[in-house]
């Protein structure tokens, strides 16, 4: 995976997370996140913005979509090689 | 109104405003004539023209959720708070089947105005592409009811009501005839309210109805209103129910009337207040000369403070000249949705402990004022029975009564 990719969207996880539920990395499973479940599209939404690109997941199909935090830069990292 | 109908007590209180963050500190503040208006801190307050306001600078920790915290506003924040510090005080235990029987009605004037000036900094100025996504949940003034309905787990009849001032009133009024009905054998009810944000306070400026200096009611040289933030929230319950359970018994909710001056969207009326008051006190089964104390809307604007006067001189008849009168707002604002149920504290610390809070700020008398507004300093009297009015724009008044227990 794209280091630069994974510490930025790790940084946008970073800013909605329960700060008790510790340091997050690729490996962090959503639900170990704190997160409630709305807010998970509002991160997939800051990604979208950030990168410039667009993961058309309803709230409920993004929790089923994916496990991980890793999940998610490699979905980001895929819709990013698409563009070039 | 019947005789034999069951009596509704108060058996716990919370709330907040910038003059204390727990009932008691509020009470205490209230006793000792605090003023909680002054600049505000907490907000940005470039493109105003005032900067007053009276602030809750510190919330309390009960270490509620993150996932709960996130989905709300200040609102029902503040509601939360004041809803955990009445339940606890009650004593209150919920089996599951006992949560079927208790609701929550929260009176909410405003609405998420943070969160919709949020949302309007985002896609306007900010260019974002989208608001924050608890924008709706958080903004709808029904937010108040459903999370402190999921704070406490309480299951049965929960929602919001909105009447702009007087919605804590009718709240409390409503959650009254949900116990009398028997729909419920407890209700937490009250109000709250978070106006201190850019885009309410801006609207405020328009109407041009507030005041440059710490707001003054019943005082000559009056010139407007002062806005607050806050909440209250009380445990009420069938007087059968609280003794069942060897509950303490604050005060007794005797009664509450509600009426429209069907007039005038902003102009308040005589008529339509003072009859609020009449209806209240049949309701309670009592005279005007059973009363005491009068916790007035006084909300320090020219208009309110000269009609509500007359209002309460046509309710009460000759006994007005022996009422102690006073405007709690003096100290903690106009806290909106909250006014009311923040003032119903004052009116239970009249009954309790012989106290009459004053009118504080008051400088000169105002002949169209001229009732004994307990002027700067609190006073020793025993009380019975007092009222507390909340008159609205709309038109809706909303008149509660307590009595010593």
């Amino acid at each position: 995976m794209n280091s630069e990719l994974e510490s930025g969207i790790i940084a946008l996880f970073e800013q909605h997370a329960d700060k008790a539920a510790g340091p997050i990395s690729v490996d962090t499973r959503l639900e170990k996140l704190g997160v409630h479940s709305l807010e998970l599209t509002e991160i997939v939404m800051d990604i979208e913005d950030k990168y410039g690109v667009e993961i058309d997941l309803s709230t409920v199909d993004t929790w089923q979509s994916f496990a991980s935090v890793g999940d998610i830069v490699k979905a980001v990292e895929t819709l990013l090689a698409a563009k070039v | 109104m019947s005789a034999h109908r069951e009596k509704i007590v108060i058996t716990g209180m919370g709330a907040l405003s910038s003059i204390g963050a727990s009932a008691q500190s509020v009470w205490d503040s209230m006793r000792e004539g605090v003023n909680g208006i002054g600049p505000l801190t907490t907000i940005p307050v470039d493109g105003l023209k005032g900067n007053l306001g009276a602030e809750i600078k510190l919330l309390p920790d009960i270490g509620l959720d993150h996932r709960r915290l996130v989905t709300m506003d200040r609102f029902s924040h503040l509601a939360v708070l004041a809803a955990d510090e009445a339940f606890k005080q009650s004593g209150l235990e919920l089996s599951e089947s006992q949560q079927l029987r208790c609701g929550a009605i929260v009176g909410v004037g405003t609405f998420g105005g943070i969160s919709i000036d949020e949302a309007y900094r985002a896609v306007w100025p900010e260019g974002k592409k989208h608001p924050p996504i608890f924008t709706v949940p958080k903004a709808m003034p029904g937010a108040a009811a459903g999370q402190v309905s999921m704070h406490l787990g309480l299951k049965g009849v929960v929602f919001g009501v909105s009447s702009a001032c007087s919605s804590s009133n009718h709240a409390i009024g409503t959650a009254v005839d949900v116990l009398r009905s028997g729909r419920a054998d407890v209700m937490l009810a009250g109000g709250a309210d978070a106006p201190l944000i850019f885009g309410v306070l801006k609207a405020w400026e328009a109407l041009r109805v507030l005041s440059s200096e710490p707001c003054r009611p019943f005082s000559a040289n009056r010139a407007g209103l002062s806005i607050g933030e806050g909440a209250g929230m009380f445990v009420l319950e069938t007087e059968s129910h609280a003794k069942r359970r060897g509950a303490v018994i604050l005060a007794e909710l005797a009664g509450f009337g509600m009426t429209a001056d069907a007039t005038d969207i902003v102009a308040p009326g005589v008529d339509g207040p003072a009859r609020a008051m009449r209806v209240c006190l049949e309701d309670a089964g009592l005279s005007p000369e059973d009363v005491e104390y009068v916790n007035a809307h006084g909300t320090a604007t020219k208009a309110n403070d000269m009609i509500e006067t007359q209002a309460i001189k046509l309710a009460f008849g000759a006994h007005a000249q022996d009422l102690s009168v006073s405007s709690t707002k003096s100290m903690h604002a106009h806290c909106m949705g909250a006014s009311g149920a923040i003032e119903l504290v004052a009116c239970i610390g009249a009954v309790r402990d012989g106290v009459i809070a004053p009118t504080i700020s008051y400088q000169s008398p105002d002949p169209d004022c001229d009732l004994d507004v307990t002027p700067n300093f609190a006073r020793e009297r025993p009380v019975r029975a007092a009222i507390s009015n909340s008159f609205a724009f709309g038109g809706t008044n909303a008149v509660l009564c307590v009595k010593k227990y």
